[in-house]
């Protein structure tokens, strides 16, 4: 379970988060929306440990991320600001990052079959594409088999196969009991897959619901009732003279 | 710890910069002893006198200025790579990364300075054989100059890897350190030689006896530049504690 409490984070004067607080529950995925610049991702490096907030925690299975025994068993997190080696090749990638967190060898050959980037590991990394490097940051958030996944537009790059592939392994997680939380900005991903919102706007959460209640009585999400809530939630009012 | 200091050197051997700079040293040493022979028999030095061996030999810390180089790399390259957040990811407590890479620096540094002491040992005992000498390979004085610049490439890691942690911008911290080593020392040598002794390279060629001036002892310089190294990781450590990744 991830919860995050009363998070604010300033850059200079502006408030960038301002006292954002939900909560992503076990067994579930938990889509967070927002419009660009809005806040998710500065939240979501709070709750990685990259940066640190000026009030308000961030809490992991109940633990700051700092402080969790062995993070790479614990967390999986795919963020944009992951860079790569050009001229270190992917499976090099994975072999630094599973001898730095004491992950077992074997699991670096599991998770390129999982990201399905066997054929391309010895290659240099600067020759990969954009969804080959999305695959390869997946790939190193699954290394330590973790029960939270942090996720933020994962889906960035990847081709429609390569979506639709990305969201069958986020509903398979969440079916096995793991807490996935992830940004995204394609509402259509998120109505396919996620059973919890949090939307934000100008750093606060103006909205977190169940996707249950964008169904109608037949139980089946709405097709464009996102769309709808997330547009009255953001757009800022127009004035009527 | 350990784990992060094998990862460490992982990322070392998988990047060719670190050949490469290997390669720049033992190419300058080579080339730095053969320079210093020539130059000593055009003089008529005695080669096996003992300024004639301090005149030869001390030149093999000059492919210091490459591990300097390599230690900036590998701590401030991460950010240049953007590949920092991984490792954040993989260890929140940043000292540790800081440290470990300190570490690795350190003893690649050595590794480095024995390679290029081995380099002159090899050039140097050809080329005294070339001139009708024996190379003094028994002499404690050698091994006094040939160890000073392991420590010399040892020491030279630890602040290239402390100064990246705290610059964290790699052109930055090398751009500096060239400028600091080859401008600002000399200017500060032309107004006091007595402070100048104090500073990084002069400290560096003490280690390795430089016969051409005068410096201050070798265990001296090598203690000095021991706290330079810490004072800087220390405040890179402080500084790391307090700001974003
Ligand atoms: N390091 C930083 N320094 C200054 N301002 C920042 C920094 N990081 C983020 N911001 C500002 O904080 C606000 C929130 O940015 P953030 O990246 O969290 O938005 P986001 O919701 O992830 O947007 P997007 O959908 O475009 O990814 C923006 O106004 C941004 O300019
Ligand atoms: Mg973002």
């Amino acid at each position: 379970m991830i919860e995050i409490k009363k998070v604010t984070k300033a850059f200079g004067s502006a408030r960038a988060v301002d006292e954002v607080s939900f909560t992503a529950p076990e067994g579930a995925v938990t889509g967070f929306l927002g419009p660009n610049g809005a806040g998710k991702t500065t939240t979501l490096r709070m709750l990685l440990g990259l940066s640190s907030p000026d009030q308000g925690e961030a809490l992991i299975n109940g633990v700051k991320y700092a402080d969790l025994d062995s993070p790479r068993r614990a967390v999986g997190a795919v963020l944009d600001s992951i860079g790569y080696h050009p001229g270190r090749s992917g499976i090099d990638h994975l072999r630094i990052v599973a001898k730095a967190a004491g992950l077992e060898r074997k699991r670096v050959g599991e998770v390129l079959e999982i990201v399905e980037l066997t054929s391309a590991a010895e290659r240099n990394v600067g020759g990969y594409s954009q969804g080959m490097r999305q695959r390869l940051a997946l790939a190193t958030a699954l290394l330590g088999d973790p029960p939270v996944l942090v996720l933020d537009e994962p889906s960035n790059g990847l081709d429609p196969a390569g979506m639709a592939w990305l969201r069958d392994l986020i509903a398979g997680w969440a079916k096995q009991g793991r807490t996935v939380l992830f940004s995204s900005h394609i509402l259509n991903e998120v109505e396919m897959v996620a059973d919890h919102l949090v939307v934000i706007n100008h750093g606060k959460v103006v909205r977190e619901t169940s996707m249950n209640d964008l169904a109608g009585p037949d139980g089946k999400i709405i097709s464009g009732r996102l769309e709808e809530m997330f547009f009255e939630l953001t757009t800022p009012k127009v004035q009527v003279r | 710890m350990r784990n992060l200091i094998a990862a460490e050197y992982l990322k070392l051997r998988t990047t060719k910069t670190t050949w490469a700079l290997l390669a720049a040293t033992v190419a300058t040493t080579g080339l730095a002893v053969v320079g210093a022979i020539l130059v000593a028999s055009n003089s008529k030095l005695n080669l096996q006198s003992t300024h004639g061996i301090r005149e030869v030999l001390h030149v093999t810390a000059s492919g210091g200025i490459f591990m300097l180089v390599l230690g900036v790399i590998i701590s401030a390259g991460e950010y240049r790579q953007r590949t920092a957040t991984e490792t954040f990811l993989t260890t929140p407590r940043r000292w540790k990364v800081i440290i470990s890479k300190l570490i690795v620096s350190t003893t690649t540094g050595v590794v480095f300075g024995a390679i290029s002491a081995g380099t002159a040992i090899a050039v140097a005992s050809h080329l005294y054989s070339a001139k009708g000498y024996t190379f003094p390979l028994g002499s404690s004085l050698a091994w006094s100059i040939l160890g000073g610049a392991v420590l010399a490439a040892a020491l030279f890691g630890a602040l290239g890897a402390a100064t990246g942690s705290l610059i964290r911008n790699q052109v930055s911290a090398i751009v500096g350190w060239m400028a600091w080593l080859f401008v600002i020392e000399n200017i500060v040598l032309g107004f006091s030689a007595t402070a100048g002794r104090w500073l990084p390279s002069a400290l560096s060629r003490a280690l390795v006896r430089d016969p051409n001036a005068h410096l201050l002892p070798q265990s001296t310089a090598a203690i000095v530049l021991v706290i330079y190294g810490v004072v800087i990781m220390l405040t890179a450590v402080l500084t790391e504690s307090r700001r974003d990744a």
